[in-house]
């Protein structure tokens, strides 16, 4: 394989989720990075990493309680309220066929934009940081994770999957 | 017609138990009892609808929020009458 160095991707490792979630948000004020490059939140799930493009991203919060929804798949983990505003939230390990986690002090729900207004939780393991990819280190991928994943981008000495949140969020194909 | 909201939900219910409430639903003609593990009081409250990927989920009408960022469900009563009614036709 290629040298380290030839990921140019920097990785912010802010201690704090404030900090990630201001940076993020900022990122999305600002509109669109440099042309050709791409910035992506990177969150962890079973000890591998996931990328959520920032454009998406709402906000990011604390798991707070959920209300379990009946009938419903068993990716769905239920509901929260979110300042009055009632939100799915998505296991995302599920989702993506992963084994189920377990509860944990670092676990997130990163609310991204649906399609429209739309809005949907996604629970993650925890947040590592926010990536800026190139766009020459962004790889075509298939038939991973329930086809939820659509690219790669390299970063240090791996390979980050990239979320087609369409696909994760859209509950039409299962 | 008697129902247990948690067969109707497919959760675990205390069956069995003492103390259980049948709330009584009407709507138009027909009456459904509702058989629940507990009442936990009476409040007014803004039904809210539910955003994200599962657009429409039979038998919840909405949701709204108690405080503390905790969800509350409703129950789609209409839903849940002409549910058990077609059963009954079928049956």
């Amino acid at each position: 394989m290629t040298s380290v160095d030839s990921a140019a991707s920097r990785e912010v490792r802010a201690g704090d989720w404030t900090g990630l979630a201001r940076e993020a948000s900022q990122a999305f004020i600002a509109g669109a990075p440099a042309e050709d490059h791409r910035e992506l939140l990177v969150v962890q799930l079973a000890a591998g990493d996931y990328a959520i493009p920032v454009e998406r991203i709402r906000e990011i919060v604390r798991l707070a309680t959920v209300t379990r929804v009946p009938r419903t798949p068993d990716w769905l983990v239920g509901v929260v309220a979110l300042r009055g505003e009632i939100v799915e939230v998505v296991d995302l390990r599920r989702r993506l066929g992963l084994p189920k986690g377990e509860a944990m002090r670092a676990n997130r729900i990163v609310v991204i934009h649906g399609d429209d207004d739309g809005v949907a939780g996604l629970l993650v393991d925890s947040v590592t940081g926010v990536l800026r990819a190139r766009e020459q280190d962004v790889l075509p991928a298939q038939g991973h994770e329930f086809r939820c994943v659509d690219e790669l981008v390299r970063s240090g000495t791996g390979f980050v999957s990239v979320l087609d949140l369409d696909r994760v969020v859209g509950a039409r194909d299962e | 017609m008697l129902r247990r909201l948690a067969h109707e939900f497919g959760v675990p219910s205390g069956a069995g138990r003492e103390g259980q409430f049948v709330v009584v639903l009407g709507m138009g003609e027909q009456r459904l009892g509702l058989v629940v593990d507990g009442l936990d009081g009476q409040q007014d409250i803004v039904i809210k609808s539910i955003k994200g990927p599962i657009q429409s989920i039979h038998g919840i009408a909405g949701a709204t929020e108690l405080g503390d960022r905790v969800a509350i469900l409703v129950i789609d009563v209409s839903a849940l009458v002409a549910e058990s009614s077609r059963r009954r036709e079928a049956a």
